[in-house]
């Protein structure tokens, strides 16, 4: 029991560690449109009223975060018992870090425009062309996928062969020197669990990769065929980094499948950890050294293109970015009903966000709030008793 | 071709989608036969409620400019005439231009060499 509490303590401060070191570099990554959820102009952002915001932001994470780790130690001391629900609970805390951290900011940046008188126009982009190509699933790099499902069949089929040569319990958990310390009785559900935990990611992490495709990404004004070319450039590197994570998690799923229905094959914990950081390492480092849509990217072939496109680009509009600021509460949720896109680019981060004014969107939210509040109250409350 | 419409202006969106479909075709930007995006695709890209964009679909069909079909959606018109009731259309609009010109103490010669300008930029000559 000591050592699963020291394995979920161990957890716990790397997740907390993590998200702490993705909280302050938000703002960083964002377009330089955007302050804290407020369009304003680019210009503006090496003023010292908007480098001071992103410091009050920065300093406000940091210290937060020395906080929730410190908490996380004593927590694991005074009462180790709890610690699986500290790694449950330690993420919220960190969200609520988040919105300390980022309201009073977008209260200010709004304040500071109003002050500033800093305008910038509402002008919106669309190409003739790529409205076509847009939302195309070919754009999908479907090899992965392809390759994880037969990876999870493979593992399905090689389970169903064995059922009736494998003993009445299986190990479905090992610790880490990757000694069984759970076990269930054989049945098929229990054989075909990993597979089907597998199935779920990968189904999970390709609906996100289709989410990078069907997003309506921002246009810069000033060079627009540049931004076609950054987006499209996003999208594959965003494609390949999904698919590289999921084929790298059947990997992972495959080789515990077949531990156990052999248990003597030996992988080291270390090993599975290797394969784990490996999987996930583009999916992280790609947004940020993409950048926001692609904003980062310099593709190499837009030079001609942009002989092309140069027509009618007159005006000096400094911004690009949907919406008006009052459809955006709290500078982070998208809510416009006479705007038919589903997905759109946040605000604040690099991430993708939704138009919550749509009812898929109300639905799908809805069912997903409801969930995760459903296992947090039924986990605690089968917890504590 | 790009399409640039602000939705703060006080010129309605359907009203400026037309205008910029009208000179994106003057000019060749969009050549006959070409596709258009279906209205809930450029609703989406533009951030505007699709009824707008199908109001400009509308529009630039009844006056000819495209052709809206069940299979493709709106396609660039392959020849675009709209007989006499185009030319009265376009005689009322140059006969307010002229009275505003008139106005402004332009003389005849003034104006047409403006008119004829501002032709040679629409076909995307240099005047």
């Amino acid at each position: 029991m000591n050592e699963i509490n020291l394995f979920l303590f161990i957890t716990n401060l790397s997740i907390c560690v993590l998200i702490g070191m993705l909280l302050p570099i938000l703002p960083l990554i964002t377009r330089k449109s955007f302050l804290f959820g407020v369009k304003i102009p680019i210009e503006v952002q090496s003023t010292s009223d908007v480098k001071g915001l992103k410091k009050n932001y920065i300093t406000v994470c940091l210290v937060g975060t020395v906080v929730l780790l410190a908490m996380a130690i004593v927590q694991y001391f005074a009462v180790p018992d709890m610690t699986i629900l500290a790694v449950m609970y330690f993420p919220l805390l960190f969200l609520a870090l988040q919105l300390l951290a980022y309201i009073p900011n977008w209260k200010r940046a709004l304040q500071l425009k109003e002050e500033h008188g800093w305008t910038v126009t509402d002008v919106v982009f669309a190409d003739t062309k790529t409205s076509h190509t847009r939302g195309n699933l070919s754009e999908l790099p479907w090899f992965w996928y392809i390759a994880s499902l037969i990876l999870i069949i493979i593992s399905a089929v090689v389970a169903l062969i064995q059922y009736p040569n494998l003993p009445d319990i299986i190990p479905t958990h090992w610790d880490i020197n990757m000694v069984a310390d759970a076990w269930m009785d054989k049945s098929y559900m229990t054989l075909l669990l990993m597979p089907l935990i597998n199935l779920g990611m990968v189904v999970t992490i390709w609906l996100s990769a289709f989410m990078f495709v069907r997003a309506k990404l921002q246009i810069d004004p000033q060079n627009p065929a540049l931004s076609f070319a950054q987006h499209k450039s996003y999208r594959r590197r965003m494609g390949h980094s999904l698919g590289f994570l999921s084929l790298g998690l059947a990997v992972i799923f495959v080789i515990l499948g077949f531990k156990s229905i052999w248990p003597e094959m030996s992988f080291s914990f270390s090993l599975m950890m290797v394969l784990m950081l490996l999987s996930v390492v583009p999916a992280i480092v790609v947004p940020v050294v993409s950048g926001q849509g692609g904003g980062k990217i310099k593709p190499k072939t837009v030079l001609d293109e942009t002989d092309r496109n140069k027509d009618g680009r007159t005006d000096s509009a400094n911004t690009h970015g949907r919406g008006d600021d009052k459809r955006w509460a709290l500078g982070m949720f998208y809510h416009n009903p006479d705007d038919p896109a589903y997905i759109v680019e946040d605000r604040f981060g690099s991430n993708l966000g939704f138009n919550y004014s749509r009812l898929p969107v109300k639905i799908g939210v809805f069912l997903v709030i409801l969930a995760i509040v459903g296992f947090y109250v039924w986990f605690t409350l089968s917890w504590l008793s | 071709m790009i399409i640039e419409i602000n939705p703060s202006s006080p010129i309605p969106i359907y009203e400026q989608l037309r205008v910029q479909v009208v000179l994106g075709i003057a000019a060749g930007r969009l050549i006959p036969g070409e596709v258009l995006p279906s209205v809930r695709s450029l609703g989406a890209d533009l951030g505007v409620n699709f009824h707008t964009v199908n109001k400009a679909y509308t529009i630039l069909c009844e006056e000819g400019y495209i052709i809206l079909n069940r299979r493709q959606g709106a396609v660039i018109a392959d020849s675009i005439s709209g007989g006499k009731t185009f030319v009265s259309k376009l005689s009322d609009q140059i006969v307010l231009a002229a009275a505003e010109a008139v106005c402004h103490g332009f003389g005849e010669d003034e104006f047409i060499r403006l008119c004829r300008n501002c032709y040679q930029k629409s076909k995307g000559e240099k005047p």
